[in-house]
């Protein structure tokens, strides 16, 4: 090992010098503290063994700025003593020494001290190399996810501004990737197909199965049933759908399920057609009457019993009415504005507050007044909301 | 996680002393609960009374155990209140479990059904 030995007395600094080097150590010397402090800064040490009792800084006061120090290497201090009594070696561990040696240095107990050193030297490099490994998994891992959030953010649908409807949507994964997730899409152009999922659990696992279906949905046609989706056939499809893809995730044998809101709305007809799969019921807002309901429609989630049915649920809408679907991560969360949990009637009563802005103020409102930066930034569950304005 | 099975000549009354069941105890009360079926505990009352939360993980853990006991025995649910009993609803659930409020309530369903 890497030693430097520190005492203020010539003979003794060359005698222990000796006898480590006769047990096959580097060993170094510094005259005092200060100087041995100095000869730190340049060399990888292992080991001190240090004096007590030295002018400038003493070997309590060398022990202290180690241990204070942040160097690569842990150091191993050995405190010379010629003092007796428990409070003197007290006074050495409270300062970080690792372990006592007595004046006059005797060659036996060096090497029974040096010994133990060389077994804490050799764990704390183990340590320190595994903490290295371990740091720079964790980095790879982090850089993976943070990416991960990316491209997942990224394949979810721009807000809509058409003839018809108007859309926004907030999504925050709780960790990074999430799995909840929604999109929409138009078969034709007075149709809009719209989904919004929530896979149980969350992280990795969960948002992998969300993303597959976020981008499978849309194509899988025999979810639909076999002819292509026109105004004819649309109300049954919700239900139909729902059917199908209970079945496929069924059979898929993942732990994981799913809840979800999936509806097809029909401009021409003025129609939202819609399943309720154990989503949290959504919120319509009624433009004649300025009333905001809560749609209280039960249903099995999908994947979790093969003997799930389903029933779609019809809607005529106005100009002016509004739809918000939302997974239930927005439930574990307390309201900034009155500290309950958002769940219930306080969450039906946070909506019915802020029913008259546009579908852009409620998103803003939503992620601006009911939640804190800081609750926004760790979320105990995916948070996703969507919401349209027919016109 | 907290569990106490009680006998009460056939019937094994579970109590699940958790406030919540959440993702992060769903995995060990799905296989502490497996494996007390597998002991060949076949009605059981499930005592969720001091349940006061319950997330989707633990839901889909329920009705694994539901699925574990299959058609070997009966499991019947007592003390599901507030949302959790909202969450049973919710997603139907209600329909699938034999909802009681009750172990008394459990135990007369056990003994109607005898």
């Amino acid at each position: 090992m890497k030693i430097l030995v520190v005492d203020d007395a010539r003979d003794m600094r060359i005698v222990i010098q000796h006898l480590l080097k006769k047990l096959g150590h580097d060993v170094d010397t510094a005259v005092d503290g200060e100087d041995g402090w100095a000869k730190l800064q340049e060399n990888n040490y292992q080991v001190v063994v240090s004096d007590w009792v030295m002018p400038k800084a003493d070997g309590i006061e060398l022990c202290k700025r180690i241990r204070a120090a942040e160097f690569p290497q842990y150091i191993y201090f050995i405190l010379l003593t010629g003092m007796s009594g428990k409070q003197n070696l007290m006074s050495g561990i409270e300062a970080g020494a690792d372990d006592f040696a007595t004046k006059p240095a005797e060659i036996t107990e060096l090497e029974i001290r040096l010994r133990s050193a060389q077994r804490v030297v050799d764990l704390e490099t183990t340590l320190a190399q595994r903490n290295v490994a371990l740091h720079e998994a964790h980095s790879r891992i982090q850089e993976d996810l943070v990416n991960a959030e990316k491209t997942q953010l990224s394949l979810l649908p721009e807000p809509l501004d058409t003839d018809y409807v108007k859309s926004a949507w907030l999504y925050k994964p709780a960790i990074y990737v999430g799995g909840d997730t929604f999109n929409y899409f138009s078969p034709a152009s007075d149709i809009l197909v719209f989904f919004s999922i929530d896979i149980s659990g969350h992280g990795i696992s969960s948002s992998m199965l969300s993303m597959s279906l976020q981008s499978s949905l849309a194509f899988k046609r025999g979810l639909y049933g076999t002819p292509p989706i026109q105004h004819d056939n649309i109300a049954d499809m919700p239900a139909l759908f729902a059917h199908n893809l209970n079945k496929m995730i069924v059979e898929y044998k993942t732990d994981h399920y799913l809840t979800m809101i999936f509806g097809i709305i029909d401009f021409k007809n003025k129609d939202v057609h819609y399943v309720q799969a154990g989503h949290p019921h959504p919120m319509w807002f009624d433009k004649k009457t300025e009333s905001l309901q809560c749609l209280e429609v039960n249903g099995f989630p999908v994947g979790l019993w093969d003997g799930a049915e389903y029933e779609s649920q019809h809607r005529k809408f106005s100009k002016g009415d509004k739809f918000i679907v939302y997974s239930d991560g927005i439930s574990e969360n307390k309201s900034a504005l009155n500290n309950e949990l958002l769940e219930a009637d306080n969450l039906y009563e946070h909506f019915n507050e802020i029913k008259n802005g546009s579908v852009d103020e409620i998103i803003e409102k939503i992620s601006s007044t009911w939640l804190t930066e800081d609750q926004m930034k760790a979320l105990p569950d995916d948070l996703s909301i969507l919401a349209f304005e027919f016109k | 996680m907290n569990i106490n099975i009680t006998k009460k000549d056939s019937l094994s009354i579970i109590s699940l002393n958790e406030t919540r069941l959440d993702a992060s105890i769903a995995p060990q009360f799905k296989q502490e609960m497996e494996k007390i079926i597998a002991d060949g505990n076949t009605q059981i009352i499930l005592d969720i009374s001091k349940l006061s939360f319950m997330d989707s993980s633990s839901l889909g853990a329920m009705v694994a155990v539901l699925k574990a006991m299959g058609n070997q025995g009966k499991m019947v649910v007592s003390g599901a209140s507030g949302v959790v009993l909202d969450l049973f609803k919710l997603t139907r659930m209600d329909n699938v479990f034999t909802l009681v409020e009750t172990t008394e309530d459990a135990q007369q369903y056990f003994t109607e059904t005898a």
